[in-house]
Protein backbone atom coordinates (compact mmCIF):
# COMPACT_ATOMS: atom_id res chain seq x y z
CA UNK A 1 0.00 0.00 0.00
CA UNK A 2 1.51 3.13 -1.03
CA UNK A 3 1.77 6.41 1.56
CA UNK A 4 1.69 9.71 1.44
CA UNK A 5 3.09 12.62 3.67
CA UNK A 6 0.62 15.65 4.16
CA UNK A 7 2.93 18.07 5.60
CA UNK A 8 1.59 20.37 8.06
CA UNK A 9 4.56 22.16 10.12
CA UNK A 10 3.63 23.01 13.26
CA UNK A 11 2.96 19.84 16.18
CA UNK A 12 -0.48 21.81 17.19
CA UNK A 13 -1.56 21.84 14.11
CA UNK A 14 -0.76 18.35 12.99
CA UNK A 15 -2.10 16.97 16.04
CA UNK A 16 -5.31 18.70 15.56
CA UNK A 17 -5.26 17.60 12.01
CA UNK A 18 -5.00 13.57 12.79
CA UNK A 19 -7.49 14.05 15.30
CA UNK A 20 -10.17 15.75 12.77
CA UNK A 21 -9.22 13.06 10.23
CA UNK A 22 -9.77 9.96 12.61
CA UNK A 23 -13.07 11.34 13.52
CA UNK A 24 -13.50 11.31 9.72
CA UNK A 25 -12.51 7.43 9.86
CA UNK A 26 -9.33 8.01 8.06
CA UNK A 27 -5.73 6.53 9.92
CA UNK A 28 -3.04 9.04 9.87
CA UNK A 29 -0.04 8.78 11.99
CA UNK A 30 2.26 11.55 12.50
CA UNK A 31 5.66 12.23 10.98
CA UNK A 32 8.52 14.19 12.32
CA UNK A 33 10.50 15.37 9.27
CA UNK A 34 13.89 17.20 8.11
CA UNK A 35 12.99 19.67 5.34
CA UNK A 36 16.00 20.92 3.62
CA UNK A 37 14.11 23.59 3.01
CA UNK A 38 12.28 24.51 6.08
CA UNK A 39 13.77 22.67 8.80
CA UNK A 40 11.57 20.49 11.26
CA UNK A 41 7.74 20.19 10.00
CA UNK A 42 5.22 17.72 11.30
CA UNK A 43 3.93 15.73 8.95
CA UNK A 44 0.36 13.14 8.80
CA UNK A 45 1.42 10.15 6.71
CA UNK A 46 -1.63 8.66 5.17
CA UNK A 47 -2.68 6.14 2.15
CA UNK A 48 -2.60 7.07 -1.10
CA UNK A 49 -6.12 6.91 -1.64
CA UNK A 50 -6.99 8.65 0.99
CA UNK A 51 -4.88 11.81 0.75
CA UNK A 52 -7.31 13.91 -1.47
CA UNK A 53 -9.61 13.61 0.89
CA UNK A 54 -7.62 14.02 3.91
CA UNK A 55 -6.03 17.36 2.21
CA UNK A 56 -10.07 18.34 1.89
CA UNK A 57 -11.14 17.84 5.57
CA UNK A 58 -8.11 19.39 6.81
CA UNK A 59 -8.84 22.49 4.74
CA UNK A 60 -12.12 22.51 6.02
CA UNK A 61 -11.28 22.38 9.50
CA UNK A 62 -8.72 25.79 9.03
CA UNK A 63 -5.80 23.45 8.42
CA UNK A 64 -3.83 24.02 5.91
CA UNK A 65 -1.37 21.38 4.21
CA UNK A 66 1.67 23.04 2.65
CA UNK A 67 2.15 20.31 0.60
CA UNK A 68 1.77 16.39 -0.37
CA UNK A 69 5.01 13.99 -0.69
CA UNK A 70 5.42 10.70 -1.19
CA UNK A 71 6.44 8.63 1.97
CA UNK A 72 10.35 9.04 2.52
CA UNK B 1 8.88 10.04 24.70
CA UNK B 2 9.48 13.26 22.78
CA UNK B 3 6.56 12.09 21.71
CA UNK B 4 4.82 11.51 24.77
CA UNK B 5 5.47 14.91 25.58
CA UNK B 6 4.03 16.69 22.76
CA UNK B 7 0.92 14.21 22.96
CA UNK B 8 0.85 15.60 27.02
CA UNK B 9 1.51 19.72 25.51
CA UNK B 10 -1.60 18.78 23.27
CA UNK B 11 -4.09 17.51 26.09
CA UNK B 12 -3.11 20.46 27.99
CA UNK B 13 -3.56 22.77 25.36
CA UNK B 14 -6.79 21.38 24.39
CA UNK B 15 -8.17 21.14 27.66
CA UNK B 16 -7.58 24.93 28.51
CA UNK B 17 -8.89 25.63 25.00
CA UNK B 18 -12.25 24.26 26.08
CA UNK B 19 -12.21 26.30 29.01
CA UNK B 20 -11.90 29.43 27.79
CA UNK B 21 -14.71 28.48 24.84
CA UNK B 22 -12.20 28.16 22.14
CA UNK B 23 -12.74 26.86 18.84
CA UNK B 24 -9.19 25.54 18.52
CA UNK B 25 -6.52 24.75 20.73
CA UNK B 26 -4.28 26.64 18.62
CA UNK B 27 -5.31 30.08 20.31
CA UNK B 28 -4.25 29.07 23.45
CA UNK B 29 -0.78 29.92 23.86
CA UNK B 30 1.27 29.32 26.92
CA UNK B 31 3.36 32.24 28.65
CA UNK B 32 6.11 32.14 31.11
CA UNK B 33 3.40 33.89 33.45
CA UNK B 34 -0.01 35.79 33.59
CA UNK B 35 2.75 38.82 33.45
CA UNK B 36 4.29 37.97 30.17
CA UNK B 37 0.48 37.04 28.98
CA UNK B 38 -0.55 40.23 29.94
CA UNK B 39 2.71 42.20 28.39
CA UNK B 40 2.27 40.59 25.54
CA UNK B 41 -1.07 41.85 24.52
CA UNK B 42 -0.49 45.05 25.93
CA UNK B 43 2.74 46.08 24.16
CA UNK B 44 2.00 43.79 21.32
CA UNK B 45 -0.56 45.83 20.51
CA UNK B 46 -0.53 49.41 21.78
CA UNK B 47 1.61 52.11 19.64
CA UNK B 48 2.50 55.13 20.19
CA UNK B 49 -0.34 57.68 19.67
CA UNK B 50 -3.18 54.62 21.04
CA UNK B 51 -5.10 55.08 23.79
CA UNK B 52 -5.93 51.98 26.56
CA UNK B 53 -8.62 52.55 29.03
CA UNK B 54 -7.87 50.24 32.61
CA UNK B 55 -9.70 49.84 36.02
CA UNK B 56 -8.70 51.87 39.01
CA UNK B 57 -8.20 48.30 40.54
CA UNK B 58 -4.87 46.73 38.27
CA UNK B 59 -2.17 44.61 39.15
CA UNK B 60 1.01 45.58 38.52
CA UNK B 61 1.33 43.44 35.39
CA UNK B 62 -0.96 45.70 33.83
CA UNK B 63 0.48 49.00 34.92
CA UNK B 64 4.09 48.66 34.76
CA UNK B 65 4.16 47.51 31.16
CA UNK B 66 1.78 50.84 30.64
CA UNK B 67 3.77 52.82 32.66
CA UNK B 68 6.62 52.29 30.02
CA UNK B 69 4.46 52.06 26.88
CA UNK B 70 3.09 55.78 28.47
CA UNK B 71 6.56 57.05 28.40
CA UNK B 72 6.49 55.43 24.44
CA UNK B 73 3.48 57.52 23.28
CA UNK B 74 0.44 55.32 24.31
CA UNK B 75 -1.87 57.48 26.36
CA UNK B 76 -3.50 55.21 29.17
CA UNK B 77 -6.94 56.42 30.98
CA UNK B 78 -8.02 54.83 34.39
CA UNK B 79 -11.62 54.18 34.95
CA UNK B 80 -13.59 53.89 38.33
CA UNK B 81 -14.62 50.06 39.54
CA UNK B 82 -17.71 51.05 41.60
CA UNK B 83 -18.51 47.82 43.79
CA UNK B 84 -21.63 46.48 42.77
CA UNK B 85 -22.95 48.92 40.21
CA UNK B 86 -21.94 47.58 36.95
CA UNK B 87 -24.07 50.60 35.26
CA UNK B 88 -21.51 53.46 37.15
CA UNK B 89 -18.50 51.40 36.14
CA UNK B 90 -19.64 51.10 32.66
CA UNK B 91 -20.25 55.06 32.60
CA UNK B 92 -16.50 55.37 34.26
CA UNK B 93 -15.31 53.80 31.52
CA UNK B 94 -17.61 55.78 28.53
CA UNK B 95 -16.87 58.19 29.79
CA UNK B 96 -13.06 57.96 29.29
CA UNK B 97 -13.80 56.80 25.66
CA UNK B 98 -12.11 59.15 22.81
CA UNK B 99 -11.24 58.87 18.98
CA UNK B 100 -7.83 57.14 19.37
CA UNK B 101 -9.13 54.24 21.84
CA UNK B 102 -7.50 51.47 20.80
CA UNK B 103 -8.04 49.03 23.88
CA UNK B 104 -10.11 48.86 27.10
CA UNK B 105 -7.88 46.09 29.42
CA UNK B 106 -9.75 44.87 33.09
CA UNK B 107 -9.18 42.78 35.37
CA UNK B 108 -12.01 40.24 35.84
CA UNK B 109 -11.45 40.25 39.70
CA UNK B 110 -9.46 42.57 42.20
CA UNK B 111 -6.65 40.62 43.43
CA UNK B 112 -7.25 42.64 46.72
CA UNK B 113 -10.96 43.15 47.12
CA UNK B 114 -12.34 40.43 45.09
CA UNK B 115 -14.64 42.95 43.22
CA UNK B 116 -15.28 42.23 40.14
CA UNK B 117 -15.75 44.77 37.29
CA UNK B 118 -18.82 44.21 34.92
CA UNK B 119 -16.66 42.22 32.12
CA UNK B 120 -19.13 41.48 30.11
CA UNK B 121 -20.62 44.89 29.56
CA UNK B 122 -17.70 46.11 29.12
CA UNK B 123 -16.81 43.86 26.12
CA UNK B 124 -20.09 44.52 24.62
CA UNK B 125 -19.28 48.28 24.61
CA UNK B 126 -16.00 47.04 23.09
CA UNK B 127 -17.85 45.34 20.39
CA UNK B 128 -20.14 48.45 19.81
CA UNK B 129 -17.09 50.67 19.61
CA UNK B 130 -14.72 48.42 17.83
CA UNK B 131 -11.87 48.59 19.93
CA UNK B 132 -9.78 45.49 21.84
CA UNK B 133 -10.90 44.52 24.68
CA UNK B 134 -8.41 42.15 27.50
CA UNK B 135 -9.00 40.72 30.73
CA UNK B 136 -6.75 39.89 33.77
CA UNK B 137 -8.45 35.81 34.66
CA UNK B 138 -6.04 35.53 37.13
CA UNK B 139 -8.04 35.88 40.04
CA UNK B 140 -11.07 34.61 38.32
CA UNK B 141 -10.08 31.62 36.13
CA UNK B 142 -11.60 28.66 37.66
CA UNK B 143 -13.88 29.43 39.92
CA UNK B 144 -15.67 32.45 37.70
CA UNK B 145 -17.37 32.06 33.85
CA UNK B 146 -14.36 33.50 32.37
CA UNK B 147 -14.57 32.34 28.49
CA UNK B 148 -14.53 34.42 24.82
CA UNK B 149 -18.10 34.15 24.77
CA UNK B 150 -18.99 35.45 28.12
CA UNK B 151 -16.34 38.03 28.03
CA UNK B 152 -16.08 38.78 24.64
CA UNK B 153 -12.66 39.57 25.29
CA UNK B 154 -9.88 39.69 22.33
CA UNK B 155 -7.67 38.10 24.81
CA UNK B 156 -7.92 36.36 28.30
CA UNK B 157 -4.81 36.15 30.50
CA UNK B 158 -4.47 33.57 33.18
CA UNK B 159 -1.63 32.15 35.42
CA UNK B 160 -1.71 28.24 35.63
CA UNK B 161 -0.89 28.71 39.82
CA UNK B 162 -4.12 30.17 41.08
CA UNK B 163 -7.47 29.16 40.36
CA UNK B 164 -6.60 26.08 37.53
CA UNK B 165 -4.23 24.69 40.31
CA UNK B 166 -1.00 24.20 38.59
CA UNK B 167 2.62 25.09 39.80
CA UNK B 168 3.86 28.56 39.25
CA UNK B 169 5.97 29.41 36.33
CA UNK B 170 3.32 29.35 33.43
CA UNK B 171 0.92 31.66 31.98
CA UNK B 172 -2.13 31.10 29.38
CA UNK B 173 -2.96 33.65 27.16
CA UNK B 174 -6.19 32.91 25.11
CA UNK B 175 -6.88 34.35 21.52
CA UNK B 176 -10.48 34.98 21.31
CA UNK B 177 -10.72 37.09 18.35
CA UNK B 178 -8.90 37.82 14.87
CA UNK B 179 -6.73 40.10 16.59
CA UNK B 180 -2.43 38.96 16.95
CA UNK B 181 -0.56 41.05 19.27
CA UNK B 182 3.45 40.77 18.42
CA UNK B 183 5.22 38.57 20.17
CA UNK B 184 7.78 39.48 22.43
CA UNK B 185 10.40 36.97 22.18
CA UNK B 186 11.33 35.05 18.96
CA UNK B 187 13.19 32.18 18.94
CA UNK B 188 13.01 28.41 18.53
CA UNK B 189 10.05 26.52 18.04
CA UNK B 190 10.51 23.07 17.19
CA UNK B 191 9.34 24.06 13.77
CA UNK B 192 10.77 25.23 10.43
CA UNK B 193 13.66 25.53 12.07
CA UNK B 194 14.91 26.58 8.76
CA UNK B 195 13.29 29.79 8.43
CA UNK B 196 14.83 32.94 9.35
CA UNK B 197 11.70 34.50 10.42
CA UNK B 198 9.64 33.70 13.02
CA UNK B 199 6.55 30.88 12.46
CA UNK B 200 3.39 32.71 12.20
CA UNK B 201 0.92 29.44 12.60
CA UNK B 202 -0.51 29.67 16.24
CA UNK B 203 0.79 28.58 18.54
CA UNK B 204 4.69 28.73 17.90
CA UNK B 205 4.43 32.11 16.78
CA UNK B 206 4.04 33.19 20.24
CA UNK B 207 5.48 30.15 21.89
CA UNK B 208 9.77 30.45 21.71
CA UNK B 209 11.74 28.44 23.73
CA UNK B 210 11.42 25.42 25.50
CA UNK B 211 8.23 25.15 27.03
CA UNK B 212 8.12 24.24 31.20
CA UNK B 213 6.46 20.50 30.35
CA UNK B 214 6.12 20.00 34.25
CA UNK B 215 4.15 22.84 34.66
CA UNK B 216 2.54 22.70 31.66
CA UNK B 217 1.53 18.58 32.86
CA UNK B 218 0.71 20.06 36.15
CA UNK B 219 -1.57 22.24 34.25
CA UNK B 220 -3.16 19.81 32.84
CA UNK B 221 -4.38 17.66 35.87
CA UNK B 222 -5.37 21.08 37.86
CA UNK B 223 -7.90 21.88 34.98
CA UNK B 224 -9.21 18.29 34.72
CA UNK B 225 -9.77 18.57 38.32
CA UNK B 226 -11.20 21.75 38.15
CA UNK B 227 -13.84 20.64 35.40
CA UNK B 228 -14.50 17.62 37.16
CA UNK B 229 -15.46 19.11 40.39
CA UNK B 230 -17.48 21.57 38.57
CA UNK B 231 -16.20 25.51 38.35
CA UNK B 232 -19.75 26.94 40.58
CA UNK B 233 -19.34 24.13 42.99
CA UNK B 234 -15.56 24.94 43.42
CA UNK B 235 -16.54 29.28 43.66
CA UNK B 236 -19.99 28.00 45.69
CA UNK B 237 -17.45 26.24 48.46
CA UNK B 238 -15.09 28.77 48.28
CA UNK B 239 -17.46 31.87 48.88
CA UNK B 240 -19.15 30.02 51.60
CA UNK B 241 -15.80 29.73 53.41
CA UNK B 242 -15.23 33.65 52.62
CA UNK B 243 -18.65 34.96 53.38
CA UNK B 244 -18.55 33.05 56.62
CA UNK B 245 -14.67 34.80 57.93
CA UNK B 246 -16.62 38.30 56.93
CA UNK B 247 -19.37 37.56 58.87
CA UNK B 248 -17.17 36.65 61.79
CA UNK B 249 -14.67 39.68 61.43
CA UNK B 250 -17.40 42.27 60.73
CA UNK B 251 -18.83 41.91 64.39
CA UNK B 252 -15.21 41.73 65.80
CA UNK B 253 -13.70 44.54 67.44
CA UNK B 254 -10.71 45.99 66.01
CA UNK B 255 -10.76 44.43 62.65
CA UNK B 256 -11.13 46.02 59.34
CA UNK B 257 -12.96 45.35 56.17
CA UNK B 258 -13.52 47.33 53.18
CA UNK B 259 -16.22 45.72 51.07
CA UNK B 260 -19.74 44.40 50.82
CA UNK B 261 -20.32 41.10 51.59
CA UNK B 262 -18.82 38.90 48.91
CA UNK B 263 -21.66 37.56 46.89
CA UNK B 264 -21.74 35.53 43.06
CA UNK B 265 -21.05 37.47 40.40
CA UNK B 266 -19.92 40.83 42.41
CA UNK B 267 -17.25 39.45 44.09
CA UNK B 268 -14.76 36.33 43.98
CA UNK B 269 -13.82 34.58 46.49
CA UNK B 270 -11.44 36.19 48.78
CA UNK B 271 -11.05 39.14 51.67
CA UNK B 272 -9.36 41.70 52.34
CA UNK B 273 -8.58 42.90 56.05
CA UNK B 274 -6.83 44.54 58.79
CA UNK B 275 -6.39 44.23 62.13
CA UNK B 276 -5.99 47.02 65.18
CA UNK B 277 -3.46 49.67 63.24
CA UNK B 278 -1.39 46.84 62.15
CA UNK B 279 -0.08 47.06 58.35
CA UNK B 280 -0.83 44.24 56.57
CA UNK B 281 2.30 42.85 55.99
CA UNK B 282 2.48 43.08 60.54
CA UNK B 283 -0.68 41.45 60.58
CA UNK B 284 -0.03 38.14 58.02
CA UNK B 285 3.31 37.89 60.06
CA UNK B 286 1.22 37.56 63.41
CA UNK B 287 -0.80 34.95 61.85
CA UNK B 288 1.88 32.69 60.30
CA UNK B 289 3.15 32.52 63.94
CA UNK B 290 -0.02 30.86 64.20
CA UNK B 291 -0.20 28.59 61.33
CA UNK B 292 -2.45 30.81 59.37
CA UNK B 293 -1.14 31.23 55.41
CA UNK B 294 -2.39 34.92 54.43
CA UNK B 295 -1.04 37.24 52.08
CA UNK B 296 -0.37 40.98 53.53
CA UNK B 297 0.97 43.62 52.05
CA UNK B 298 0.05 45.98 48.56
CA UNK B 299 -0.36 42.78 46.64
CA UNK B 300 1.66 44.09 43.67
CA UNK B 301 -1.36 45.90 43.22
CA UNK B 302 -0.93 49.67 44.72
CA UNK B 303 -3.70 51.14 42.17
CA UNK B 304 -6.06 49.05 43.87
CA UNK B 305 -5.34 49.86 47.33
CA UNK B 306 -5.77 53.76 46.33
CA UNK B 307 -9.00 52.92 45.25
CA UNK B 308 -9.87 50.82 48.37
CA UNK B 309 -7.93 53.71 51.14
CA UNK B 310 -5.48 51.22 52.22
CA UNK B 311 -2.08 52.63 50.19
CA UNK B 312 -0.87 53.59 53.40
CA UNK B 313 -0.83 49.79 55.38
CA UNK B 314 -2.05 47.57 52.77
CA UNK B 315 -4.27 44.63 54.00
CA UNK B 316 -4.24 41.01 54.76
CA UNK B 317 -5.50 39.08 51.89
CA UNK B 318 -7.32 35.79 52.80
CA UNK B 319 -8.28 33.76 49.58
CA UNK B 320 -9.45 30.17 49.85
CA UNK B 321 -8.81 27.03 47.69
CA UNK B 322 -11.38 24.24 47.02
CA UNK B 323 -9.32 22.32 49.70
CA UNK B 324 -9.71 25.10 52.02
CA UNK B 325 -12.64 23.33 54.85
CA UNK B 326 -15.01 25.37 57.07
CA UNK B 327 -12.94 24.16 60.39
CA UNK B 328 -9.68 26.31 58.64
CA UNK B 329 -11.86 28.93 58.50
CA UNK B 330 -13.20 28.56 61.59
CA UNK B 331 -9.50 29.04 63.19
CA UNK B 332 -8.48 31.79 60.89
CA UNK B 333 -11.47 33.50 62.67
CA UNK B 334 -10.06 32.81 65.86
CA UNK B 335 -6.51 33.30 65.17
CA UNK B 336 -7.58 37.57 64.02
CA UNK B 337 -9.58 37.27 67.11
CA UNK B 338 -6.89 36.51 69.14
CA UNK B 339 -4.50 38.87 67.11
CA UNK B 340 -6.82 41.60 67.43
CA UNK B 341 -6.64 41.48 71.07
CA UNK B 342 -3.22 41.83 71.66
Amino acid sequence: MTMKMLIIGSSTRTMRAQELLMHKGIAARIRRLDDPSEGCVRALLVEDGQAGRAKALLAEGGINVHRVDDKR
Amino acid sequence: MAEAADRALYSCRSRAAELFGLEQPEGLIFTPGCTWAINTVLCGCLKPGDHVIISDLEHNAVVRPLHWLKQKGVEVSRAHVTEGDAGATLRSFERELRAGTKMIFCTCASNVSGVMPPTAELGELCRQKGILFGVDGAQAVGTENVTAASTGADFICAPAHKGLYGIMGLGLLALCGESRPLPLARGGTGSLSALREQPEALPDFYESGTLPMPAVCALGEGIRAVQQTGRERIRNHELSIVTYIYEELRRMPGVTLYTRCPRPGCHAPLLSFNIGDLSGSEAAARLAETGICVRGGFHCAYDAHVSLGTSQRGTVRAAPSMFTTHSQAEELVRCVRAAASR
